[in-house]
């Protein structure tokens, strides 16, 4: 089955190695993370370990029907399909955890995001955060995890359970193509299909 | 000048694609880049987004050189 974006995320089987990367495809094995994260921690004497996990929620949400009354009716988020700016993402989430460490005095930070597809009930977002005491520990996750919803260059579509497990995103199967608008029908099915997610932000556009 | 173009988000639903190149003599700066995408996509007159050069945000008179990559960036949801 096709992955639903085209991105640069290291190999689910290498992610772990892979210290430096900060994105990984599909769900992300928090417990790996916090067993290495706590190991650095030991050696760097640190008395604190906090972690958030963000996990994909089955939500209940308003979609259009594909109908002529375009009436909402509610459908199910069987997974979030991430699409990442992956050069950018991973520049900024690495001075994002430098900036951290810095002005909380948390002695490490370590930020990793999903890409791809991560169905409801798992983890598509983990922060590790250590510190000689747990004042820093606590400042360094909570700056952490509402930075990285703002700052970093990622997106979400919430794909809803029913339709075609490889449903992409409108315009995600047609990257080099020259501009032109998705076929109706086309349009229509993926609506139903799932839809993107606005975020918080919202910028001038330049 | 050649650009690559990368789109994101749900501006894939206004312009149809992920990806595109502009080929126009004409372009100099990052803002005549995007009244010419504008002029090719006019709902994206409607949206929020901002433009990087090469990964980095870029207002709109940054000078522009052949074969950047610009990337239109909505607001970010990710988490």
């Amino acid at each position: 089955m096709a992955p639903p974006f085209r991105h640069t995320a290291v190999p689910r089987s290498l992610h772990q190695i892979a210290a430096c990367m900060h994105l990984v495809d599909g769900p992300i094995d928090a417990e790996a993370f916090r067993r290495a994260l706590s190991g650095e921690a030991a050696a760097s004497g640190c008395g604190a370990v906090a972690e958030f996990v963000g996990m994909v929620r089955a939500d209940l949400v308003d979609a259009k029907s594909t109908t002529a009354d375009e009436q909402p009716h509610t459908r199910a988020v069987e997974a979030i399909v991430y699409e990442a700016y992956a050069p950018m993402a991973e520049r900024i989430l690495a001075e994002l955890e430098r900036e951290i460490q810095k002005a909380s005095g948390a002695m490490l930070c370590r930020i990793r995001h999903s890409v791809g597809a991560v169905p409801a009930g798992t983890a598509s977002m983990w922060i590790g955060v250590a510190a000689v005491h747990r004042a820093e520990a606590f400042e360094a996750l909570r700056s952490a995890v509402d930075r990285v919803k703002v700052e970093a260059p990622v997106w979400k579509w919430e794909r809803f359970a029913g339709g075609e497990s490889g449903q992409q995103p409108p315009g995600s199967s047609t990257p080099d193509a020259a501009p032109h608008k998705p076929p109706a029908r086309q349009a229509d099915d993926r609506k139903t299909a799932g839809r993107w997610v606005t975020g918080p932000q919202s910028p001038s556009s330049f | 000048m050649v650009l690559h173009v990368r789109v994101f988000g749900m501006l894939q639903e206004c312009t149809g694609t992920t990806a595109l190149e502009l080929n126009d003599s004409s372009i100099a700066t990052v803002g005549d880049a995007d009244a010419v995408l504008r002029r090719r996509f006019p709902c994206l007159e409607h949206l929020t987004y901002r433009v990087s050069r090469n990964a980095h945000f870029a207002g709109r008179g940054q000078a522009l050189e052949d074969g950047d990559e610009l990337a239109l960036l909505p607001p970010f949801s990710g988490g």
